[in-house]
């Protein structure tokens, strides 16, 4: 078993932990949630540490790294979450959990060589991903956060200028990560657009959130717009690996 | 029907198209299309900014800020000719885009290749240009060589496979897919057959197979092929294109609209 794993299997242990205390019927404190939220942080921090390490700099072209970073910037997200309630830590924690799950089979995937291939080596590779991995983390978060309040439409009012806020930086995060990459791709491909089918779903996650600032006020109809955003989340981030390589595969 | 909520649905069919079109394959072909499908959200945009002027005066700036953005990406898209040239080292070309641009020549002086530490894979490569026969430019992958509006890309590269062809005793380097003509017979070297592990060559249109370095009688001639050198050539694309820097400027306004459009509540 890789060091990778065990890490994982701790983390996941670590996550089971405010599901366990529910079914018991008790409460974790906001405190303990936070210290439970800070070790996930720090061993997916080890896990990105360990993989530099390992495969050296820059870790951000492989889809087990960019899930490890996207989970622990979520972890992050979640502790200084102002939500203090037992379900909510309970879907933050089961909704890290399936992510942390989805990204362990992933762990061989890494690339052949330590080299950047030519095409990598510019300013932006360090500008464009990240943009889109914070965008996709904050989407995330307000995913979850959704989730809780469609689970309890009582506290919606309670909550949705924070789904709203962290929309906003989402889409504000999206916009930058296409814009660098036409950018990029201008200077690499000459050309800002190639119809590229990474380049063809981010532009949908984008129409997709814009569409949650047209119906924001609709409780029912924004949750369901946060709900196609994420899958499209999902289909951009294991498409392009898994289904279809297009330009974008490296 | 609103055209606001005509809007919505324009949108939702265009997140539909992105999402057919990505992992087909079809969105760079079908440029009219796309026209097709950007067009109806452009025109429903627009009548929902003359006629009903939604939002806040920020958010109305931003609609026309995405509206001439949008519109300037097509202008610019339409406006752009682009043409790809393979050139081997020490070889000259020239065509219409360059002459727009003043260079009535393109020399490919040398084309360099960087091996990682390994060897096992290409670091860095590129290439260095003569303009017109005097001026040297280097082009890298991500960083091309501009003048005016023209732009050249360093692409990727090709590596090419030489073989000796001796025909009677004399040498012949030649790619697959080349051919010479000695006394009215065309020879034509097709390249290696992987199935059959033998070279094929085409004398006056009847195929023959030739093992590598084994003499081959084929009347009038002996043909014997050996393996020859490799040599690089670079792709280049070449891209003249109008409008650019105005697309840029649309680009920073909307994205500093947008930044104050998210910060003010209202």
């Amino acid at each position: 078993m890789k060091v990778e794993h065990c890490f994982i299997l701790f983390v996941c242990l670590v996550l089971l932990i405010p599901a366990i205390f529910r079914m018991f019927k008790k409460e974790l404190s906001s405190t303990t949630f936070k210290i439970l939220m800070l070790v996930v942080a720090c061993s997916l921090a080890s896990i990105i540490a360990l993989r530099i390490a390992k495969y050296g700099m820059p870790i951000l072209r492989n889809i087990f790294d960019i899930l490890i970073i996207i989970s622990f910037l979520i972890s992050i997200g979640f502790q200084f979450s102002l939500i203090r309630d037992s379900l909510f830590q309970v879907i933050a924690t089961l909704f890290l959990l399936v992510l942390i799950l989805c990204s362990m089979p992933l762990s061989s995937v890494t690339a052949k060589t330590k080299y950047l291939p030519p095409v990598l080596k510019s300013l932006y590779f360090y500008l464009h991903i990240p943009a889109y991995i914070i965008a996709y983390a904050l989407l995330l978060i307000a995913f979850a956060v959704s989730i809780y309040t469609y689970c309890l439409p009582a506290r919606y009012v309670q909550y949705s200028t924070h789904i709203s806020q962290l929309m906003k930086a989402s889409f504000w995060f999206m916009n930058l990560g296409i814009i660098l990459g036409a950018l990029w791709a201008e200077q690499a491909w000459g050309s800002f657009w190639a119809w590229d089918i990474k380049e063809n779903f981010s532009l949908a996650i984008l129409l997709s959130q814009s569409l949650y600032f047209h119906s924001e006020e609709k409780r029912k109809i924004s949750f369901l717009i946060i709900v196609l955003t994420t899958l499209l989340v999902f289909i951009n981030l294991f498409g392009v690996n898994f289904v279809k390589r297009g330009l974008h595969a490296y | 029907m609103s055209s606001k909520k005509l809007h919505n649905i324009f949108l939702i069919l265009l997140i539909i198209y992105l999402m057919v079109t990505g992992p087909l394959d079809i969105g760079r072909k079908a440029v009219l299309l796309n026209a097709i499908f950007f067009l109806p959200i452009i025109v429903t945009l627009t009548i929902t900014l003359v006629w009903r002027r939604f939002g806040s005066p920020i958010v109305f700036t931003l609609h026309i800020f995405i509206l001439l953005l949008v519109f300037v990406f097509l202008l610019v898209s339409g406006m752009t000719t682009s043409t790809t040239i393979v050139l081997e080292k020490g070889k000259t070309t020239t065509n219409q885009l360059l002459k727009k641009a003043g260079i009535n020549s393109l020399t490919l002086h040398n084309f360099v290749v960087k091996l990682t530490r390994d060897k096992r894979s290409i670091k860095d490569y590129g290439s260095i240009l003569i303009l017109n026969q005097k001026d040297t430019v280097t082009i890298k992958v991500n960083k091309p060589f501009s003048r005016k509006n023209l732009k050249i890309f360093q692409k990727a590269y090709r590596i090419n496979y030489y073989f000796n062809l001796i025909v009677n005793g004399s040498n012949n380097f030649l790619t697959p897919g080349d051919s010479l003509t000695i006394d009215n017979f065309k020879i034509v070297f097709n390249g290696y057959d992987f199935k059959k592990k033998e070279f094929v060559v085409t004398v006056n249109d009847s195929i023959h197979y030739i093992k590598k370095n084994r003499v081959c009688k084929i009347e009038p001639f002996h043909i014997m092929i050996t393996p020859g050198f490799t040599k690089y050539s670079s792709v280049l694309l070449i891209t003249h294109s109008k409008g650019k820097n105005l697309l840029l400027i649309l680009t920073m306004a909307y994205i500093l609209t947008l930044t104050i459009a998210l910060i003010v509540k209202k």
